[in-house]
């Protein structure tokens, strides 16, 4: 077979192709196993262990805020989680109250209590 | 850039699909076979990445996986052995017709790889259906270099002797 004769074999070899209906309907089918990961496949071993982890430690922190805003609550400024309540602890309270104008009761309630601690 | 393994494996199916419907047709000369090992061979794929493996190398990765579907093909009690029949005088386009999807030199190409004995089959397949170099091949199907060259040479001779 020569040079000319082996490009022909070639050539005659690369139409060897799967008609585009063939090639859509397995595409289709295949497309479709994927979609079934999505839905619920095993995950592997370590992702699982990597999301329960995020999870764990996303609570670790939600918890210890919390537990910092309640110790807080209270603090005086020569505590040292005053500069939490100033910073955390009142804007949160402000925010969770519905009504506009008990909103601004609330915000004037903690600058009197403010100026009161601080100049005593 | 981040890509999905969705995405990483819609996109290996839509450029090796063809290559695999090929190689699988080039050595089982059968081509709703070849469709059926070639779906096989990207459904492994699949499975593969879902399972949380990466792949590196796509290309020879699905050959592989195609070269190992092929085998278990072969193996399977209902699969009759190609290499049995051949030796026994069968002739594969004499009995399996026409593929009217191709042209009828295609089919005396095909023919011609599918009568080849192994291992020379493979290596011819392999360097013909997808311009594959020898050390491609070799990455393949787990060879050194040379002895993938000395079987796609002699293969060569084999298939010029079958086309006098």
């Amino acid at each position: 077979m020569n040079e000319l004769q082996t490009e022909q074999f070639t050539q005659s070899l690369n139409e060897v192709a799967m008609t585009p209906q063939e090639r859509r309907t397995r595409r289709h089918m295949l497309h479709a196993l994927t979609l079934t990961r999505t839905q619920s496949s095993p995950a592997s071993f370590w992702a699982v262990v990597r999301s329960h982890l995020v999870v764990t430690a996303l609570s670790g922190v939600l918890i210890f805020i919390g537990a910092l805003g309640y110790s807080a609550h209270d603090a005086k400024p020569s505590d040292m989680l005053y500069g939490f309540r100033l910073a955390v602890n009142d804007p949160l309270q402000v925010a969770l109250t519905r009504d506009e104008g008990a909103r601004l009761q609330v915000r004037l309630d903690q600058i009197n209590r403010q100026l009161s601690e601080e100049t005593l | 850039m981040n890509v999905s393994i969705e995405e990483q494996f819609m996109s290996a199916y839509d450029r090796y699909a063809d290559p695999i419907f090929r190689f699988c047709y080039a050595q089982i000369g059968q081509r709703d076979v070849a469709l059926d090992l070639m779906q096989e061979t990207f459904s492994r794929v699949w499975k593969y990445l879902a399972d949380g493996h990466l792949i590196d190398e796509m290309r020879p990765f699905t050959y592989r996986t195609a070269r190992n579907a092929l085998i278990d093909y072969t193996r399977r009690p209902s699969a009759q052995s190609l290499d049995a029949l051949l030796a026994s005088g069968f002739d594969i386009a004499d009995n399996y017709g026409i593929d009217p999807h191709i042209s009828a030199q295609a089919t005396e190409a095909i023919r011609h790889i599918s009568n080849l004995e192994e291992p020379y089959r493979e290596v011819v397949a392999l360097r013909f259906v997808d311009d594959l170099m020898p050390r491609e091949i070799a990455k393949i199907i787990g060879e050194n270099e040379n002895t993938v060259s000395v079987r796609i040479t002699r293969g060569m001779q084999k298939l010029r002797e079958s086309m006098k």
